[in-house]
C-alpha cells in the first residue's frame, strides 16, 4: 500500500496552475515552490511537452536517511512526511533527493517539502495541486490502482535508487527522441529534469 | 495510441524520463481519489496524526476574475482579516487558472500601491511622493477645471482597457465623463475589431461561442489563437475531443502550447490567412464538398447584387431583408424567401447573368485567385496540406473553428480573415449544430445588461482621436488638444502599438492621471497616480461578453493602504463638479441596474454568488438561424463598401510583408508576431513574483534555427529586436518552434521588467474594420551588443 501521483505528460499545456494552488494552499513564502513544472523541448516542435512534479513519496526516501534530526517520517499510507518544527534547515535533504523536491525558505531558514496535503486528504478533498489542474492531468491514489487505470505510463522503479512513487502517462510523441546521447545534449530547461535524469544514470 | 504503447516503452526507460521503466496498463482514466485516509490494521507510530484544518472557520467570500479572460468564478478564504488562500469556485465549469488564484496573494502584495502619488522627477524616472487623497481630489478638479476652460471640455481625454471588466469601472468612468459634458476618448479595438466589423454584419452577432460544444465536435481548428492559455481551463474539451478520435488542427506561425498537443500544425506566413481561407473555400466549391442544402436555404450566397450598381438588389428598397434570386423553376427573379423556389448559385447561361451577379459568384470569384499552388506561395503552407484541410474540414461531419479574437485578426488583413472564415464555415453548413460553428470570445451576449449609472446624452460629442496614432494625434493636436489624460483599467505603455509614440504623447499631455493597482508602465508616465482597489477588495457585478456567468463581486477585504475603488473615486469627484446624486447610489441599487434587463435578480444573485445564463447545450446560431434581419449569413457588407472596400471578403498583400522586396522589407526582413504567455492576461499578473516563481523571467524572444544561426544568435543569448520605431530586448528560445522568417514576441511585459514588445509594432490606420496590425510587423534581431 503506498499512495502516489499520477500526471499525465501526454495531456498537460504547461499552466502552471498546479504550482501555484500549492503556494496558495499551503501559504508558503517568496521563492518556495514544492511543485514545479518543466519543459521539455525537442528538436520536433510539436514534441514539446511537460512534466509536473513535486515530491515523489519515495519508498525507499532519501530525505529520511539525510535528515540528520529525523524530521521525515515515511507514513504507512505511504506519504512521507515532515515534522516542519523539527526542521533546522540544513539542507542535506534537498541535496539528498534526486529529484529536487524539498524547498529552502530563505526567509524562514527552513526547509518545506510537499506532504501530498494530507490534511486535505483526510478531509476528503484532494490535494491542491489535483483539485486546481485544470486539465484533470493530476491524480492521487494508491500505486496499484494508479498502475492500472493509466495507460502507456512508466512508473517509478529501481533506477532512481529511492523508488518514488510516481506514475507517468507520457507523450507518445516523445517516442521519436532516438537514446540518451541526444538526450544529454539537448536537455530539460528546468533543474527539476536534470536531477531526474542524472539519478537514473546513477 | 495503443500501438504507441509497445514501442514507446523500451526508449522512455532507456532514456530515463524520471528514471523508471515502463509498464503498460488500459484506458486513462479520470483523476479520483483512491483509498487515501486511514490504512486500517494496527496502530503504529508511522500513522499519520489527525491533521488541523488550516482554513477552519474561514470566512469565504466569491468574487470572478476580470480582466480580458474566461472570467472564472473565484473563493477567496478570509482568517483574521486577510485572505488566506484563493481557489476556483465550486461554481466554475473548469478551473481557474495559476492567475486566478493569485488574486489572494495580490491583496497582500507589498508592490501594491497605498496612497496617491504626484510626479516629483521626469516622466519615467519613477520619482514620485505620496500625497493626501484630498489634495489628489483637488489637483484633479483644478486641471478638469483649467481643461475645461481653456480649450472645453473635449480636452480632457478619458481611456480605459480590458483589465477590469466588472461593471464598476469602465460603464461608471462612462458615465462620469459623460456627466462632465463629454470628455474626449479614442477609437480603435486592439483586440477584435475584425470580427465586429465582418461577425455583426456577416452573421449578425458576435460574442457567441462554442465552447460546450468543443467535445462534440470531431473536427476543431483552432485558427491563429492559442486556447492552452486563452481559453486555458477549457483546453481539456480539446483534449476530449481528440481522445474521443476527433482532429485537432493549429493554425500559428509558432508552435504554439496548444499546437503541441494538436493533431497537427499549419504554419502560414503571417497575415496571410485569408488567402489560405479562400483557397479552402475554393477547394470546397471546386470539389462540390460544400453543404447545398445549407447555403441556399440559410445564406444570402444566390441574392444577386447588380453589376452597374454593385449593390445587392432588393425588391422593396425600404425593406433590408428582401432580396432576390434567380428561380431556376420559373426562370424568373424572385424574393429570397419565396416558398418552393430553386435559387441559382450560379447564373451562368440564365436570362440573369448578363446583368447580375450572386454573392456566391462573388466569393468564388476571389477564391478563384487563390488555387492551392498560389496559396502555397502567398502563404508559405504547402498546397498538399491547404487541400487536404480544405477536403477534411468540409467533410467532417462536425467541423469547428475557433477564432477567439486571435492574433490572425490582428493584421492587415484582419477583417477580410475572419469574413473568409465566416463564408467557409457557412457554405460548409458548419453552423449551428451540435459540435460544429465559428466560436468567437464570449459570452453572455444573448442576455442584455444595464448601466449601473444612467449615461447622460452628451449634446457635442467629441471627435475620437485613433488610439493605434494616438502619439502623432497629441503631438499635433488633431484631432484635438489634450490638457488631461484620465487612465483606468488599462496600461497604454504596455499594449498600445509603437510605444515610443505612446511615450511621447504621455510626455507631452500636460497632466495625466492613471488609476491602478501597481505602479504600471503607465503610471511611470504619469503626473498622479491614484491607487485602486482590487478582487475581492471591492464589490460590483460582472455580466459581461467572456464568461457564460453572471457574477456577484463580493467584498472580502479592505484595499491595501488607502486605496479606493474607481466608483469610489468617480463619485467624490461627481459630488465636486455638483452632478447631484447620480453617483451616490448604494452598491445594491447599481447592481440591480446591471441584472434588470437579465432577469436575474440581485438576491438571486446573492444567494447563488453566480448564476449560468448560456444552456449547457448551448449553440450559437442554432439550426442556422442567423441574426442578422434577412436570417441569412449576409455575405456582401455594406459597411466595407461605404469605407472604400471591396463589399466580399477578399486578401491583398499587405503593405509591411518580409516578401514585399522593398526598402523596409530589405532593412527588416523578419516578420514578428505576439504571442501570449501563462504569466499575464495582457499586462495583469505579469508583474507578480509569484509569476517569475513559475514562469520565463524575461522576455522570450522565439527564433528559428536558421534565422538565429545566420545571425550568430544561440539558445539563451541577450537580443534585441528592433525597426525604425523602438526596441524591444529579451533572451533568445532558438529552434523549430516557429516558422522559419518569423520571430515570436511575448506580450505583456512592463516598462520595469525590460519594456513591451509593443515598442516595436505596427501603428497603422486605417485598415478595413480598423483592426490593429501588431502581428504585421516587421523587425531585424541581433545579439546584445
Amino acid at each position: 500500500m503506498a499512495l502516489g501521483f499520477w500526471m499525465n505528460n501526454k495531456n498537460c499545456y504547461g499552466c502552471k496552475t498546479c504550482s501555484i494552488a500549492c503556494k496558495s494552499e499551503k501559504q508558503l513564502n517568496e521563492g518556495v515552490l514544492l511543485r514545479k513544472v518543466s519543459c521539455i523541448r525537442q528538436d520536433n516542435p510539436v514534441n514539446v511537452s511537460f512534466l509536473s512534479m513535486s515530491c515523489n513519496h519515495c519508498e525507499d526516501p532519501a530525505c529520511v536517511k539525510a535528515c540528520p534530526v529525523e524530521a521525515y517520517t515515511k507514513l504507512d499510507n505511504g506519504i512521507v512526511k515532515q515534522d516542519h518544527d523539527k526542521c533546522i534547515g540544513c539542507k542535506m535533504c534537498i541535496e539528498a533527493c534526486p529529484y529536487n523536491a524539498p524547498c529552502y525558505d530563505e526567509e524562514e531558514s527552513k526547509t518545506y517539502k510537499c506532504d501530498m496535503c494530507y490534511d486535505r486528504q483526510q478531509r476528503g478533498e484532494l490535494p491542491a495541486c489535483v483539485a486546481a489542474c485544470p486539465g484533470a492531468n493530476i491524480a492521487v491514489g494508491e500505486m496499484e490502482d494508479l498502475q492500472k487505470n493509466h495507460q502507456a505510463d512508466i512508473v517509478s522503479d529501481e533506477n532512481s535508487g529511492t523508488k518514488p512513487n510516481f506514475v507517468i502517462t507520457v507523450d507518445p510523441k516523445l517516442n521519436k527522441e532516438p537514446d540518451d546521447s541526444a538526450m544529454e545534449q539537448r536537455d530539460v530547461e528546468v533543474d527539476v529534469n536534470t536531477a531526474a535524469a542524472d539519478a537514473a544514470k546513477k | 495510441m495503443k500501438e504507441h504503447a509497445e514501442t514507446t516503452m523500451p526508449a522512455l526507460s532507456r532514456r530515463a524520463f524520471v528514471g523508471t521503466a515502463a509498464v503498460t496498463a488500459g484506458a486513462v482514466a479520470a483523476t479520483s481519489l483512491v483509498g487515501c485516509g486511514s490504512t486500517g490494521g494496527k496502530k503504529t507510530d508511522k500513522q499519520e496524526e489527525a491533521a488541523a484544518d488550516p482554513y477552519e472557520g474561514a470566512q469565504i467570500f466569491y468574487s470572478t476574475c476580470p480582466p480580458e479572460c474566461q472570467h472564472h468564478n473565484l473563493k477567496a478564504y478570509v482568517i483574521d482579516g486577510k485572505i488566506a488562500k484563493v481557489e476556483s469556485s465550486e461554481l466554475n465549469d473548469c478551473a481557474a487558472c495559476a492567475r486566478g488564484i493569485a488574486r489572494g496573494f495580490m491583496t497582500k502584495d507589498p508592490d501594491r500601491l497605498t496612497k496617491p502619488l504626484l510626479r516629483t522627477g521626469d516622466k519615467g524616472s519613477g520619482e514620485f511622493k505620496e500625497i493626501e487623497w484630498s489634495e489628489a481630489f483637488d489637483l484633479i478638479q483644478e486641471k478638469f477645471q483649467d481643461a475645461i476652460d481653456t480649450d472645453g471640455v473635449h480636452s480632457i481625454c478619458y481611456v480605459t482597457g480590458s483589465g477590469n471588466f466588472g461593471a464598476m469601472h469602465g460603464p461608471i468612468a462612462s458615465a462620469f465623463f459623460a456627466h462632465l459634458g463629454g470628455a474626449s476618448t479614442t477609437v480603435g479595438s486592439l483586440c477584435c475589431a475584425g470580427t465586429s466589423a465582418a461577425e455583426v454584419p456577416i452573421y449578425g452577432q458576435r460574442f457567441l461561442d462554442t465552447r460546450n460544444q468543443i467535445e462534440k465536435s470531431n473536427y476543431v481548428i483552432a485558427w491563429g489563437n492559442n486556447p492552452a492559455i486563452s481559453k486555458q481551463g477549457y483546453f481539456q474539451r480539446f483534449e476530449k475531443m481528440m481522445e474521443n478520435g476527433g482532429k485537432f488542427v493549429v493554425i500559428d506561425p509558432i508552435c504554439t502550447e496548444s499546437a503541441a498537443k494538436a493533431s497537427e500544425w499549419i504554419q502560414p506566413w503571417p497575415g496571410t490567412d485569408a488567402a489560405l481561407a479562400l483557397a479552402m473555400i475554393k477547394i470546397v466549391i471546386d470539389e462540390d464538398l460544400f453543404d447545398k442544402e445549407f447555403t441556399l436555404a440559410h445564406t444570402c450566397a444566390p441574392c444577386l447584387v447588380d453589376k452597374t450598381t454593385g449593390e445587392p438588389v432588393l425588391q422593396d428598397k425600404d425593406d433590408p431583408t428582401s432580396f432576390v434570386v434567380f428561380d431556376t423553376k420559373s426562370n424568373e427573379i424572385v424574393r429570397h424567401d419565396k416558398e418552393g423556389i430553386e435559387a441559382a448559385l450560379k447564373l451562368d447561361g440564365t436570362s440573369a447573368a448578363e446583368q447580375y451577379n450572386t454573392e456566391f459568384e462573388l466569393i468564388y470569384a476571389e477564391a478563384e485567385k487563390w488555387d492551392s499552388a498560389a496559396a502555397e506561395a502567398e502563404c508559405g503552407v504547402p498546397a498538399a496540406d491547404i487541400e487536404r484541410i480544405a477536403r477534411e474540414y468540409a467533410q467532417a461531419d462536425k467541423a469547428m473553428i475557433i477564432q477567439n479574437m486571435g492574433g490572425f485578426m490582428r493584421t492587415e488583413n484582419g477583417t477580410n480573415a475572419v469574413g473568409t472564415q465566416l463564408y467557409l464555415a457557412a457554405l460548409c453548413g458548419h453552423v449551428g449544430h451540435e459540435g460544429d460553428g465559428i466560436s468567437d470570445a464570449g459570452g453572455v451576449n444573448e442576455v442584455k445588461t444595464g448601466s449601473p449609472i444612467e449615461v447622460p446624452k452628451v449634446e457635442d460629442p467629441a471627435p475620437s482621436i485613433p488610439r493605434f496614432k494616438f502619439g502623432e494625434a497629441i503631438l499635433n493636436e488633431n484631432p484635438l488638444k489634450v490638457n488631461v489624460l484620465y487612465s483606468m483599467t488599462g496600461n497604454p505603455m504596455t499594449q498600445w502599438p509603437n510605444t515610443n509614440m505612446v511615450k511621447k504623447a504621455l510626455e507631452k499631455i500636460p497632466f495625466v492621471i492613471t488609476a491602478d493597482q501597481y505602479l504600471t508602465s503607465t503610471a511611470l508616465y504619469s503626473d498622479l497616480v491614484l491607487p485602486v482597489t482590487g478582487v475581492f477588495e471591492t464589490e460590483g457585478v460582472l455580466a459581461n461578453h467572456r464568461s457564460h456567468w453572471i457574477q456577484l463581486c463580493e467584498k472580502a477585504v479592505d484595499g491595501p493602504g488607502e486605496s479606493k475603488s474607481d466608483f469610489e473615486i468617480f463619485s467624490e469627484l461627481a459630488t465636486r463638479f455638483g452632478f447631484g446624486d447620480a453617483f451616490s447610489k448604494p452598491m445594491d441599487e447599481m447592481i440591480s441596474n446591471v441584472l434588470e434587463p437579465t432577469g436575474v435578480t440581485l438576491d438571486e444573485l446573492k444567494e447563488k454568488h453566480a448564476v449560468c445564463v448560456v444552456d449547457d447545450n448551448y449553440i450559437p446560431f442554432k439550426d442556422g438561424e442567423f441574426k442578422t434581419k434577412s436570417k441569412k449569413a449576409e455575405f456582401w457588407v455594406a459597411a466595407w463598401k461605404k469605407d472604400g472596400f471591396n463589399p466580399i471578403a477578399t486578401y491583398a498583400r499587405a503593405e509591411e510583408d518580409a516578401r514585399n522586396g522593398d526598402e523596409l522589407a530589405q532593412k527588416y526582413p523578419l516578420f514578428s508576431v505576439q504571442r501570449k504567455t501563462y504569466r499575464s492576461v495582457h499586462s495583469t499578473f505579469n508583474n507578480l513574483e509569484w509569476m517569475n516563481e513559475v514562469c520565463d523571467q524575461a522576455p522570450v524572444i522565439l527564433i528559428n534555427t536558421a534565422d538565429a544561426e545566420a545571425r550568430g544568435i544561440k539558445d539563451g543569448d541577450k537580443v534585441v529586436v528592433f525597426n525604425d520605431r523602438g526596441e524591444h530586448h529579451g533572451i533568445a528560445e532558438v529552434g523549430e518552434r516557429i516558422k522559419q522568417g518569423v520571430v515570436g514576441l511575448q506580450n505583456g511585459w512592463w516598462e520595469q521588467q525590460g519594456g513591451s514588445s509593443s515598442y516595436v509594432t505596427n501603428d497603422k490606420w486605417k485598415t478595413l474594420g480598423g483592426t490593429h496590425c501588431c502581428n504585421q510587423t516587421l523587425i531585424e534581431v541581433k545579439k546584445e551588443a
